[in-house]
């Protein structure tokens, strides 16, 4: 089963040594303690049963086998003087005792039984919160019994200072382990970093990246591939630039061979078109279509050059600030399309653009409009902090939903028997040219209910 | 006097574009001379002393950028360069190395035309106005001479002209539109490198530091302003 995200190899490194060094200390003061309360608790019973033993031997030898309640009484007084322990006597029916929270009933109920039935016995147990040791014995079979309380607490207390430290201590030894842990890491994690920054470099384009490969462990072997793959990479980028660079020339090329002949036929057209009225009627004719067919073939080269120059990645770009608004309007004007169009402007958003990928874009979209569509044609303008949104709308027939997503496509027009004039490149280009900018344009259609082609355009506050 | 008629030499090597272009101005009433070669074009272009120079890029052995800078080297005479790549190096190797303007192939007539009007008609005195002086730089618009500390500085009419819409409001700041709107007669979208190349030209010949200009200062993404240095 997955659980979330794994950790971190630092973490995981630091989390192993730090339980680690849990399950050490805990097993060294573990098994210290018990071996001390052990011997601590078996010295302080074999001292105390000494003791007692010394007591009883005393009473043997100077009480008599059934003694008064005077000469008991005298002979715990000697005791009190003599031991550390708290003593409880019973001869028949009477008890005597050194102090008074002492009574017969402190006794524990199996020390008694033991007593009575002739043996000596020692017993750890707690009066009230307190620790004592309870040792029992009688002088002779049906003398005097007698019980020593012997206080126990100083034991208990080392024994818990000892529990105190031993907690503190593998406390300590965990955090310091987790802190190796995490140096550790660092040393492992050193090559790692190194790599991902590599990994990094490459990834931006530093194909000269290199990582240090020495030795012989796994992360020098992975060095060395690494070195290896961004070798071969750079042979192969070298290769794509070159190829580039041969698109790149034809596409120069051929622009300079087209031209060239387009130059002279549309300069010869236009003579010809100046010069009509001394042509037959059939020769105006003819000059009419040469003259219309030269403007459109130019138009054509000029618009495979152009999207040849966009697959080439060879568009250049020369940002400006600009009004949108005021291009737009300047876009109309110079095609003599104002007046004609309505242009709606949700305030004068500026960007840095390209003004003329930007005027072929409007000249584009509001051309289409004017073929394909029927007035009234609006662009509206509006804008975000950071996007520049152009709507261009139309009220003619729309595009059909089988055609809405072909439109873009080069050369594809949605009804074949209609020539509109067009290059069949328009909506290709004015796409790239917004994908240029990082932006893009988008149509909706509903038939019947004219088309709106949107454009949309990155803000950008800077060149 | 310059009038809308004028003597053109077109430098093309391409024998239909010449014949074609040749044509086309002469039906608006310009005279025209042409030249197939770099070395044709000069010898050309120092017998007939025209009032402009149409420049093709691209010709065989001397190229049009070594003619417009050999011609530069002698005259002030405007030079139009017709460029067949739209490679945008091209465009400002023409313009730094002098031309005036350019226009693209393949062009309409009409364009053409209105970039020879636009021009000539820099070559034109303004209107009489006051002799203008900023730190040790003399502009008279009237007799179209500017001096830098006593000796004359040979402007081409354009960047006279840029040096004269400049110095009319010191102070104020001009964008590349409105300047290529002034100066070159581009009603929209002119391309404003041919106001930062001309600049830099103009800097070339009035500033005491071309690299550090006191005078014809740039004001960041907007365009450029005139500043007196008092």
């Amino acid at each position: 089963m997955r659980r979330g995200r794994p950790l971190g190899l630092r973490a995981r490194l630091v989390m192993t040594f730090a339980v680690l060094a849990a399950v050490v200390a805990l097993a060294v003061a573990g098994i210290s303690y018990a071996v001390v309360r052990g011997i601590t608790l078996r010295r302080a019973m074999e001292v105390a049963v000494g003791d007692a033993q010394v007591h009883l031997d005393d009473a043997a030898a100077t009480l008599p086998g059934d003694p008064t309640e005077s000469e008991l009484r005298r002979f715990l007084v000697g005791l009190r003087s003599r031991s550390r322990a708290e003593v409880v006597a019973l001869a028949g029916d009477r008890s005597e005792t050194t102090t008074i929270s002492l009574t017969a009933s402190s006794i524990p109920d199996d020390v008694r039984t033991a007593v009575e039935a002739g043996r000596l016995v020692a017993k750890r147990t707690a009066r009230g919160r307190r620790a004592v040791l309870v040792v029992g014995g009688a002088v002779q079979p049906d003398g005097p019994a007698f019980f020593f309380f012997y206080p126990q607490q100083d034991v208990a207390d080392d024994l818990t200072l000892l529990a105190r430290v031993l907690t503190v201590t593998s406390g300590v030894l965990v955090v310091v382990s987790a802190g190796v842990g995490a140096a550790a890491a660092s040393g492992v994690l050193r090559p790692i970093r190194r790599t991902r920054a590599a990994v990094r470099e490459v990834a931006a384009g530093d194909l000269d990246t290199q990582l240090p490969a020495e030795g012989s462990d796994d992360l020098a072997e992975l060095a060395r591939a690494f070195n290896t793959m961004t070798a071969a990479l750079r042979r192969t980028v070298g290769d794509l630039r070159e190829l580039e660079a041969g698109q790149r020339r034809f596409v120069s090329d051929v622009s300079h061979e087209l031209r060239t002949p387009l130059t002279a036929l549309t300069t010869a057209c236009d003579v010809l078109d100046a010069n009509k009225d001394g042509l037959t009627d059939a020769g105006r004719r003819a000059a009419r279509i040469v003259v219309v067919e030269s403007r459109r073939l130019a138009a054509l080269v000029e618009d495979l050059m152009e999207i040849s120059r966009m697959d080439a990645g060879a568009a250049d770009m020369t940002l400006e600030r600009i009004d949108v608004v005021r291009s737009i309007d300047g876009a109309l004007r110079s095609r003599g399309w104002d007046g004609q169009v309505a242009v709606h402007a949700d305030g004068r958003p500026t960007t840095f653009i390209d003004a003329r990928r930007l005027d072929a874009i409007i000249g584009n979209l509001v051309g289409n409009a004017r073929t394909y569509g029927r007035p009234p044609i609006a662009v509206s303008v509006g804008s975000t902090a950071d996007t520049v949104e152009i709507d261009v709308t139309d009220a003619g027939d729309g595009i059909l939903p089988q055609h809405l997503s072909r439109v873009f496509d080069r050369f594809y027009k949605a009804d074949r028997s209609r020539s509109s004039g067009g290059t069949g490149l328009g909506l290709a280009i004015a796409r790239e040219n917004a994908r240029l900018h990082g932006g893009d344009i988008t149509v909706a259609s509903e038939p019947g209910h004219g088309a709106t082609f949107t454009v949309r355009l990155p803000r950008r506050r800077e060149a | 006097m310059i009038s809308d008629v004028a003597a053109i030499l077109l430098v093309e090597d391409d024998p239909s574009t010449s014949e074609a272009v040749a044509l086309a101005l002469e039906g608006y009433g310009h005279d025209v001379e042409t030249a197939a070669t770099g070395d044709e074009a000069l010898e050309r272009w120092r017998r007939l002393r025209p009032d402009l120079v149409l420049l093709d890029v691209m010709l065989p052995g001397r190229d049009g950028l070594d003619v417009c800078r050999e011609i530069r080297r002698e005259d002030r005479v405007p030079i139009i360069m017709l460029t067949a790549r739209s490679d945008p190096i091209d465009v400002v190797l023409g313009l730094e190395s002098g031309a005036d303007d350019y226009v693209t192939k393949p062009f309409e007539t009409r364009v053409l035309l209105a970039r020879i009007k636009a021009v000539l008609r820099r070559g034109e005195p303004s209107a009489a106005e006051g002799v203008r002086r900023f730190g040790n730089v003399m502009i008279d618009p009237v007799g179209m001479v500017v001096t830098r500390s006593g000796e004359e500085v040979h402007l081409t009419p354009t960047e006279l002209r840029l040096l004269l819409d400049l110095s009319r409001r010191p102070g104020q700041v001009f964008t590349r539109q409105l300047l290529l709107e002034r100066v070159w007669d581009y009603d929209y979208l002119g391309d404003s490198r041919l106001v930062d190349v001309c600049v830099q030209r103009l800097r070339a010949k009035v500033e005491d530091d071309p690299a550090d200009p006191t005078l014809i200062q740039t004001v960041r993404g907007v365009g450029y302003k005139l500043v007196d240095p008092r």
